[in-house]
């Protein structure tokens, strides 16, 4: 097991190390930037708590008590932080390690017992997840130790900690993964790996944008008040909290209470260690589909048997498009990774607008008329940010299926209106949403955010058209990756049209606001133009894109 | 039913197939035949109306794909050498879907559903997504997807890779059946025993050439061969003999 461990450490490094050019270039730049990451979380750590223990050296001793939870607190919320992060490290890692592995069947054929793969596995998940506690945890532990002037042996324990906490996350990480085999089908695992990927994403990105903004000028006490809202940085069963407590109880000198904390905290480790090494590794042993399979087959059985009962009739036929809409929008509602980056992009979008309107802590969005234009533009570019995702790599996403699809008697047009309608639908809903949030929200009542919703609605279809028809006149179907089944190229033009379709609807949008001061006949011009620009949108590319499908070749990769 | 007129594809300055005149009969179980790289697949390509000839035309059902696609095309089934099908559509769905492509109504059309589920062992996981499925039962469904709307011209791309042994045998009376209702079934293959078995005429491409085509005993005259195998005269014709020496001494080598 040794030699197979040092093997997997060789394989590692040869792939870190033996790099040319820029790639070694990169992993440098990576390296140092780690380094400055790591040598700022210590220097901000020891001044924030320099900062606490000067506060705590200035008020009498009834105060004391209070404030040393304030210091408890503050520590708490940065291994919350830290376990976060590694727990969900390690849970990915295990994912990829112990199940979509590719050397499994190889460890498995030699002759080595699967307590010894297993072990092997473990390490490399421990592996993975330590990263985190170099670039975070332990700097900051040593930093509390600087800051509050801890003795020597209190840096021993901050690596004590550091490795308690590994082995911690590690096993949790591990044991997660029996509850993930129960539930997620051994072909989905990749997918709910992107998409748990987009969401931690979109979770930091949130945190990133919206912390400092709020954290910014907060004295020690009310960041530990901050801290204090959350329940699992604050209570006495939760791991930070004793990691916590252990860091604390050493810098103040107490090493037996130090030991006492870490022990639980080894202890709760060694509870899940112990639990992964003797569930996990016969599941992972069994396989995924030997774990979980059989149930969720039995659960489908019986999903497909209420199914049949609903009554259908006999003699339906359903027309090409609206049968090619709705798969387009099966194949998008069913792929996790789909809603994730949906979800994703919609959070960057927001975050775009509302951090700029935060002022002293609070939102405020512009009000009146101001508010309706710019409900309208966000509507617009939150439909446009979708459709880029979603409708742009529509022909694209079929990949090698474009061949069958090619072959049956459907013609260009046909496929391309198919599409734009399923993608229109799923687009249609958070359009509306937001529409009627903006509308709500902004203070223009009912009136605007209705308005706000035929905007919607009159404006979906054009968008989704466009992306669509320029997704389609140059198509990426090789990529393995569905997402990344757009070229540069499609996406300028998509862009380009985007912007062009969103000036001729200015205009419009303008005139019908300015027909009080300018006659009615004003209003009607701005309301044909939008009218007529959205069906232009809308038809135009269907039209024009689906007959030059019809005259090129349906190949999907160079012959 | 299948009828290519002087048909030559060429990618730059490659000649992928070049002037191949074919007529293949309703009722005819036809055989495709040739190396690798020989144009089989792009020949095929060119009878689905996927590529464009790049002299020539093809006609099926009487219509020139490429002048009439969708009333030439209404009367082919295809199974492309790679089932790549809609990974987050169920089996059921994906043949709902096709017949729908197709424009298939009629009460017989559920039921056509079920019967070819049945028939190559999915109906158990019919209701599964396709992405759950492993890659001989995706085979399965994409012969199961060409058949659902009955069509009159089959052509399918080296069908059996990937196939258990019995569902090859199910295919392979499926084709049989087919054929002698009259349907013409166009098949790519590399196993010469089961063209040699089934088909009723044979054809070999080589680097683009139709360098044979008949059935067995016209092949066999032609090569003057009474009692050859289509792997014998498969080798004659398309090269491959020269190697029986290097096999014969490299396995006198190990013997010694």
């Amino acid at each position: 097991m040794s030699r197979l461990l040092a093997w997997k450490f060789r394989v590692f490094w040869r792939s870190v190390a033996r790099r040319s050019g820029a790639a070694a270039a990169a992993n440098l730049i990576v390296a140092l930037l780690g380094i400055l990451w790591t040598v700022a979380v210590f220097l901000g750590s020891r001044h924030l708590f320099a900062r606490v223990a000067l506060v705590m050296s200035r008020v009498p001793p009834e105060g004391g008590s209070t404030l040393a939870g304030m210091e408890s607190l503050l520590l708490s919320g940065v291994y919350l932080l830290g376990l976060t992060i590694c727990l969900f490290t390690a849970f990915g890692a295990a994912f990829v390690t112990m199940y979509s592995s590719s050397d499994l069947p190889l460890l498995f054929a030699a002759p080595l017992t699967v307590r010894q793969v297993f072990a092997v596995k473990f390490a490399e998940v421990l592996a993975a997840e330590s990263l985190w506690v170099v670039l975070l945890i332990l700097p900051a532990t040593l930093g509390y130790g600087a800051g509050v002037g801890g003795a020597w042996w209190y840096y021993l324990m901050a690596f004590l900690l550091a490795l308690i906490a590994v082995f911690l996350s590690g096993a949790v990480g591990t044991c997660l993964n029996l509850l993930a085999m129960r539930f997620i089908p051994p072909y989905r695992v990749k997918e709910l790996g992107a998409a748990l990927g987009s969401l931690l994403g979109a979770a930091f990105y949130v945190l990133s944008q919206l912390g400092p903004r709020y954290a910014a000028g907060m004295s020690p006490s009310e960041l530990a008040k901050l801290m204090g809202r959350f329940p699992l940085a604050n209570v006495g069963y939760s791991p930070a909290w004793w990691l916590a407590e252990a860091a604390r109880t050493a810098a103040h000198g107490s090493v037996n209470d130090c030991l006492a904390w870490l022990g639980l905290v080894a202890a709760c480790s060694l509870v899940f260690f112990m639990v992964s090494f003797v569930l996990v590794q016969e599941a992972f042993y069994g396989g995924w589909a030997g774990s979980g399979e059989v149930r969720r087959r039995e659960r489908r059985r019986k999903a497909a048997a209420r199914a049949s009962r609903v009554p259908r009739s006999a003699a339906r036929r359903g027309s090409p498009v609206l049968t090619l809409a709705a798969k387009e929008v099966r194949s998008i509602a069913r792929d996790m990774r789909e809603w994730a980056q949906a979800l994703y992009l919609l959070v960057v979008m927001g975050m775009a607008w509302i951090v700029p309107a935060i002022r002293n802590g609070e939102i405020r969005f512009p009000a009146g008329g101001a508010g309706s234009y710019a409900s309208l533009a966000a509507i617009y570019m939150m439909l446009a940010g979708l459709a880029t995702y979603l409708a742009l790599g529509a022909v694209g996403r079929e990949g090698e299926s474009w061949l069958l699809l090619r072959a049956t008697p459907v013609s260009g047009q046909e496929i391309l209106l198919g599409k734009v309608l399923g993608v229109t639908a799923l687009l249609v809903i958070p359009g509306l949403v937001l529409a009627l949030g903006l509308g709500l929200a902004l203070g223009g009542g009912s009136r605007a955010a209705l308005l706000a919703g035929a905007f919607a609605l009159v404006v979906a279809p054009g968008i989704t058209s466009l992306n669509v028809g320029a997704g389609a006149l140059r198509p990426v179907f090789s990529a393995r990756d569905p997402r990344k089944r757009i070229s540069s190229g499609a996406l300028l033009l998509s862009l380009a049209l985007e912007a062009g379709y969103a000036a001729v609807l200015a205009a419009g949008v303008w005139m019908m606001a300015a027909g009080s001061a300018m006659g009615i006949w004003i209003r009607i011009v701005g309301l044909v133009t939008v009218l007529g620009s959205s069906a232009c949108a809308a038809a135009a590319p269907v039209v024009l894109v689906g007959r030059y499908l019809d005259a090129r070749e349906s190949v999907v990769s160079n012959p | 039913m299948i009828r290519t007129e002087g048909l030559s594809k060429t990618f730059g300055t490659r000649v992928a197939v070049e002037d191949l005149n074919l007529e293949v009969e309703p009722g005819e179980l036809f055989g495709f035949l040739g190396p690798n790289g020989a144009g089989k697949t792009t020949t095929i390509r060119l009878l689905t109306g996927l590529l464009r000839p790049t002299v020539g035309r093809v006609l099926i059902g009487g219509y020139d794909i490429h002048r009439e696609p969708v009333r030439a095309k209404a009367f082919l089934g295809y199974v492309p050498d790679q089932p790549v099908l809609y990974e987050k559509l169920t089996g059921r769905e994906f043949l709902s879907f096709m017949a729908d492509l197709y424009r298939v109504d009629g009460t017989r059309r559920d039921q056509r559903i079920g019967e070819l589920l049945e028939l190559f062992d999915l109906s158990e996981r019919g209701d599964d997504l396709i992405q759950s499925y492993s890659r001989g039962m995706k085979q399965k469904l994409a012969v199961a997807a060409a058949l659902v709307h009955e069509p009159r011209v089959l052509i399918l791309d080296e069908p059996t890779v990937g196939l258990d042994p019995r569902s090859a045998r199910v295919l392979k009376d499926v084709l049989r059946a087919l054929a002698s209702g009259g349907v013409t079934v166009f098949m790519s293959t590399h196993v010469l025993e089961i063209a040699e078995r089934m088909c009723t005429r044979v054809g070999i491409i080589d680097r683009g050439c139709l360098i044979a085509c008949g059935t067995m005993e016209e092949l066999r005259a032609q090569a003057q061969e009474d009692t050859a195998t289509l792997e014998d005269i498969f080798l004659e014709l398309t090269g491959g003999t020269e190697y029986e020496e290097v096999i014969r001494l490299l396995g006198e080598e190990t013997a010694s």
